[in-house]
């Protein structure tokens, strides 16, 4: 780039005044890049420091911290006694809370990512009616839970389609939201329904990009559709499915389904998501909920990064 | 085809069929309810079709859906400004810090890109108290100024755009200085209408994400609700009442601005969100 300027301006003026020239000109050029990358940073920087490090720093200090009826605050370890306390207690609120949260998880991880990557392998092999397919699974992605919860709901009340079967087939109705027996079950299974098209929008990118020879090829040499997609697909879309798992484990403790739209926490729902936004919410407590999050980042850092290491790790061997 | 994988393709094809009218009930569903007349009727039974139908309900839910003193047209207004200002300054400065770490060199460029990886794979539970003590104390809390929180540089939209730019070639650039341009004028007026198509993409994911955001505007918007927050809450307050037609209508109105987005643009989504992996 200099040389190109240096010659451009020596053709023009010769070459002594061109090297001064050169020399002003690309110091101004620097002073205008760093004018220009501080502007561009400067608010994206700002925000950073202070929605994301001051908070952090700051949910490090609450989780030490108590505040008396007077609003005094004191400095101790109380909050993470009183966790160990919820931990050994019978019934446990934070032990039922860290059980439902990790069933979120590997219903993810599990159920709704190898159904996920099924689904768009199909509609990447343009099954008949796949456009249609892939904007209607796509549907609850573009649509608020608050609005498909209630729809659903509804679906499932005793006076909706499902409560009229049941009393129509002489069944007793099932209270779906309104049992411990089943109240977690049934967010469980909306979250999965309701979930598989997350995934489409990135899996479905990635297969576009694989290249048609190598599945051509693959077929001429008679390869069958299970192996075409554990040996071809699978492989080829790794990084892309690596980053999705990935991003499975680095949210692992933060694993819900929609439990303020169905329950409110109540049946025995309760994850450890929603118990902190609850705690925030209602304005009970600030400092308890610091410290649970400070001890579940501790805890799921090294197990993403471990995650990440080894996702990756299987990435070198895949071209 | 091998009739095998033809039996597999049929197998596949009605668990789709079945699969897809699953998805789609709930809004017939919800059509049928909201022509159905207010009243013992409706909670008698929510699900024949309605004789005749009740197409004023559509206009009533304008007149009649309020949540915390915002008319059905404030909450829309609401929505608007949430999702859209929300989108249009998170695009802008995700693109902005992407564009700079990508194209110049200074000091902190290598830490910046190792920070916007960081942030995404570091597990962070529980800022959430403090973020909203910091919210009230700046009053962002129910305020329209709350949008600024949105203005962050990294995450997601970050990683998408800043693979966009490594593959634009410089020399566009190179040639503008030569001209005589300057570093605004090359960002706004040759990196940027290149980049469009992934800008576009990512942010009609980021409109429609936050468009249907409910759990954000309920903590930190109360009384600002906007149409995933407002309808939740008006459908609590009705529970019990024979209002749930207008509510329907309500709903179904409140899904027209993001389907008609997400049909207009699935193709750019489909074909600029592209993830290649998190590694760094």
């Amino acid at each position: 780039m200099r040389r190109f300027w240096k010659m451009h301006i020596e053709k023009r003026w010769g070459r002594k005044t061109g090297e001064t020239i050169v020399k002003n000109t690309m110091s101004r050029k620097k002073l205008q890049d760093s004018v220009f990358i501080a502007v561009m940073l400067f608010v994206p920087i700002a925000n950073f420091l202070i929605f994301w490090l001051y908070t952090n720093f700051n949910s490090i200090l609450y989780a030490f911290q108590t505040q008396t009826a007077e609003g005094e605050i004191n400095w101790s370890l109380y909050n993470f006694k009183l966790f160990w306390q919820d931990i050994v207690a019978e019934n446990s609120p934070v032990l039922l809370a860290l059980r439902n949260t990790l069933i979120f998880f590997f219903s993810n991880l599990f159920i709704t990512l190898p159904c996920s990557l099924l689904l768009c392998y199909f509609l990447y092999k343009k099954i008949w009616g796949y456009k249609a397919f892939r904007f209607i699974f796509y549907l609850p992605q573009i649509i608020s839970a608050s609005v498909l919860v209630i729809l659903f709901k509804y679906i499932i009340s005793a006076k909706g389609p499902i409560g009229l079967i049941t009393s129509a087939l002489g069944g007793e109705y099932i209270p779906f939201l309104t049992s411990s027996k089943y109240a977690l079950a049934t967010i469980l299974i909306y979250s999965v329904l309701t979930s598989f098209g997350g995934n489409v929008v990135l899996l479905s990118g990635a297969m576009t990009h694989i290249d048609e020879s190598v599945i051509e090829a693959a077929k001429i040499d008679g390869v069958t559709m299970g192996k075409e997609i554990t040996h071809i697909v699978i492989p080829l879309v790794w990084p892309t499915l690596s980053t999705l798992m990935i991003f499975q484990f680095v949210n692992l403790f933060g694993s819900t389904g929609p439990i303020l739209l169905f329950t409110q926490g109540a049946y025995d729902t309760r994850t450890i998501a929603y118990w902190i936004y609850e705690q925030v919410y209602y304005g009970s407590s600030y400092y308890y909920p610091s410290a649970i999050g400070m001890i579940f980042t501790l805890i799921g850092t090294p197990i993403a990064l471990g995650m990440r290491k080894l996702l990756n790790s299987f990435d070198s061997g895949v071209e | 085809m091998k009739p095998t994988e033809k039996i597999v393709y049929v197998t596949v094809f009605i668990v789709f069929t079945i699969y897809a009218a699953l998805l789609l009930y709930p809004f017939l569903f919800s059509f049928v309810a909201s022509l159905k007349e207010n009243g013992r009727a409706f909670i008698e039974n929510s699900v024949s079709f309605p004789f005749p139908m009740h197409w004023k309900n559509y206009v009533r839910a304008f007149e009649e859906l309020t949540v915390a003193e915002n008319s059905f047209f404030k909450m829309i207004f609401n929505t608007f400004w949430y999702a859209g200002m929300s989108t249009v300054l998170g695009i802008l400065c995700s693109s902005a810090t992407a564009y700079v770490v990508c194209k110049y060199q200074f000091w902190g460029k290598e830490f910046l890109y190792g920070l916007a990886l960081f942030i995404m794979i570091i597990p962070v539970y529980g800022s959430l108290p403090t973020t909203y003590r910091l919210l009230s104390a700046l009053n962002f809390l129910d305020s329209y100024a709350f949008v600024f929180t949105a203005t962050s540089g990294f995450g997601f939209n970050f990683i998408v755009m800043y693979s966009f730019f490594k593959g634009i070639s410089w020399n566009y650039a190179e040639a503008a200085f030569v001209d005589g341009a300057g570093n605004f004028r090359v960002f706004f007026n040759i990196m940027f209408p290149m980049a469009l198509p992934a800008m576009t993409a990512i942010a009609v994911m980021s409109f429609v994400g936050t468009w249907n955001n409910y759990e954000t505007p309920l903590l930190f918007m109360p009384n600002l609700p906007t149409l995933a927050s407002g309808l939740w809450l008006y459908e609590r307050r009705i529970k019990y009442t024979a209002n749930q037609p207008i509510y329907f209508a309500g709903v179904l109105i409140s899904l027209i601005p993001v389907v008609a987005l997400f049909v207009g643009f699935q193709n750019t989504i489909m074909e600029n969100v592209y993830s290649g992996g998190l590694k760094g």
